[in-house]
C-alpha cells in the first residue's frame, strides 16, 4: 500500500517537473527566438520571385535553385546573415540565367 | 504596275534573307556530317552511330568484346516481357504498330498534324496502352517505360533513320529544337552544341565529344559501371545538369522538339539500340 503510495506521489510529481521545465523552455524559446530582418524578408522575397521568373521562362540554373534552397532553409532557423547571402546568390544566378535565354545561339552555320 | 513591282521585289528579298536566316533541316544535316567528314575523313559516315568510340579504337574493340555478350541483357528480356504481355482486353503493343513493331523506331519523332505536336516513340507506346485500357507509363521511369524501350527498339535495329519535316507546323517544331540544341544554358554556359559541333572530337573530362550525326540512333543505352539504363532524353536531361542547367521534363514539349530535331541530323544512319556507352 505504501508503495503504491509512494509511486502516485513520485508520478505526480515527475509530471509536475516536467510540465514546469516544458512551460519554462517554451518561454525562454518565444523570448529568445530572434525574428527575420526585414531586410532578409525582402531579399528572400526577391530571391524568390526572381527564381520564379527564371523557371517560367525556361532559364533556371541549378545554381540559383540550390541557392535558393539554402535561403529558405536559413530562414526557417531566424539565420538573417545566411538568407541575405544565399537569395544575393539565387537572386544574382537566376538573373543571369534569364539574359542567357536571351543571348546569341551558338555556332548555329 | 510600278507598285507591283516594288512590292514583289521587297517579298522576294523578305524570303532571301529570311531563308539565309534559317538553313533548311536538309542543309543543317549535310553541313553536320561535311564538317565531321572535313575534320575526320578516316571516320566512316555509318561509324557515326559509334559516337565517341569512333574516336577511339581501342575504346572501340572493349565495346564490341562486350556487346558480345552484354552483362545488361537480362535486362532488356524484363523489357521484352513488357511488351509481350498481353493487355487486359488480349491485345499486345505488336498488335499498335505495323510489322508487329518491327522496323518502326527509325520514322520516330515524327510531327502529328493533328494533334499539332511532336509525338515520340514513347509517347506512340503509351497512346497504345491507353487505346488499350492501360494507365500511360511515365516516361522518366526506367524500371518501365525504359525497359519497354530497352526492348521495343531493338525490333528495328538495322532500321534506318528517317525523320521527315513536311509542313509548318513540323518545321515550327522542328526550329524548336534547333534553338534549343543551340541556346547556351546552365552557370556553365555552353549549348548542347558547344560540346557535339564546335567541340567534336575533342577530350573533355577524360572522354572523347562525340559528333552530331548518329548521337540518337543507339538509345536507350547502358551506361557506366553498373549498367543504368539511360533513354535519351535521360541523358538529356544529365547532360543539362552537367553544365548547371535545371532540366526540362522528360517527356515534355521541349525534350520532345529537341528529339525531333536531333534524330532528323541522323537521318540515313542504322539504329542499334540498348548498347553500352560510357
Amino acid at each position: 500500500m505504501n508503495s503504491c503510495r509512494i509511486a502516485i506521489c513520485l508520478l505526480v510529481g515527475s509530471g509536475l517537473v516536467m510540465g514546469a521545465a516544458g512551460h519554462g523552455a517554451r518561454a525562454a524559446e518565444s523570448g529568445s527566438k530572434p525574428v527575420l530582418s526585414t531586410e532578409a524578408t525582402e531579399a528572400l522575397a526577391r530571391a524568390e520571385s526572381g527564381v520564379a521568373l527564371a523557371t517560367a521562362k525556361k532559364a533556371l540554373w541549378t545554381t540559383a535553385a540550390s541557392a535558393l534552397a539554402q535561403a529558405q532553409e536559413a530562414a526557417k532557423h531566424q539565420d538573417n546573415a545566411a538568407v541575405m547571402k544565399y537569395a544575393a546568390v539565387a537572386a544574382e544566378q537566376a538573373s543571369l540565367g534569364m539574359a542567357q535565354a536571351d543571348g546569341p545561339l551558338t555556332s548555329q552555320h | 504596275m510600278k507598285q507591283t513591282t516594288w512590292m514583289l521585289t521587297c517579298l522576294g528579298m523578305l524570303a532571301f534573307s529570311a531563308d539565309a536566316l534559317s538553313l533548311s533541316p536538309e542543309q543543317e544535316r549535310l553541313n553536320r556530317v561535311q564538317a565531321v567528314q572535313q575534320k575526320y575523313p578516316d571516320i566512316k559516315f555509318e561509324d557515326y552511330v559509334y559516337g565517341a568510340l569512333a574516336f577511339s579504337p581501342d575504346a572501340k574493340a572493349q565495346y564490341e568484346n562486350m556487346m558480345a555478350f552484354p552483362p545488361f541483357e537480362s535486362e532488356i528480356d524484363k523489357g521484352r516481357q513488357l511488351w509481350e504481355t498481353p493487355f487486359n482486353n488480349g491485345k499486345r503493343y505488336a498488335d499498335c504498330f505495323p510489322g508487329g513493331g518491327r522496323n518502326v523506331a527509325g520514322n520516330y519523332p515524327y510531327y502529328d498534324e493533328t494533334m499539332k505536336k511532336v509525338v515520340t516513340f514513347e509517347m506512340a507506346l503509351n497512346q497504345c496502352r491507353a487505346n488499350n485500357g492501360a494507365a500511360p507509363y511515365k516516361q522518366a521511369d526506367m524500371n518501365t517505360m525504359g525497359l519497354l524501350t530497352a526492348y521495343a527498339r531493338t525490333l528495328s535495329d538495322g532500321m534506318l533513320m528517317n525523320i521527315k519535316v513536311k509542313g509548318s507546323g513540323a518545321l515550327a517544331a522542328f526550329e524548336s529544337g534547333r534553338h534549343f540544341f543551340y541556346q547556351r544554358r546552365g552557370q556553365l554556359n555552353f549549348s548542347c552544341a558547344s560540346c557535339h559541333v564546335d567541340h567534336v572530337g575533342e577530350i573533355l573530362r577524360t572522354e572523347y565529344l562525340s559528333m552530331l550525326p548518329g548521337q540518337t540512333t543507339h538509345w536507350p543505352a547502358f551506361r557506366g559501371g553498373d549498367y543504368a539504363l539511360f533513354t535519351l532524353q535521360r541523358r538529356y536531361s544529365a547532360c543539362n545538369q552537367l553544365v548547371r542547367a535545371v532540366p526540362m521534363e522528360i517527356g515534355g514539349e521541349e525534350y520532345n522538339n529537341l528529339e525531333y530535331f536531333h534524330s532528323y541530323l541522323s537521318n540515313g544512319l542504322p539504329l542499334k539500340s540498348s548498347v553500352f556507352r560510357k
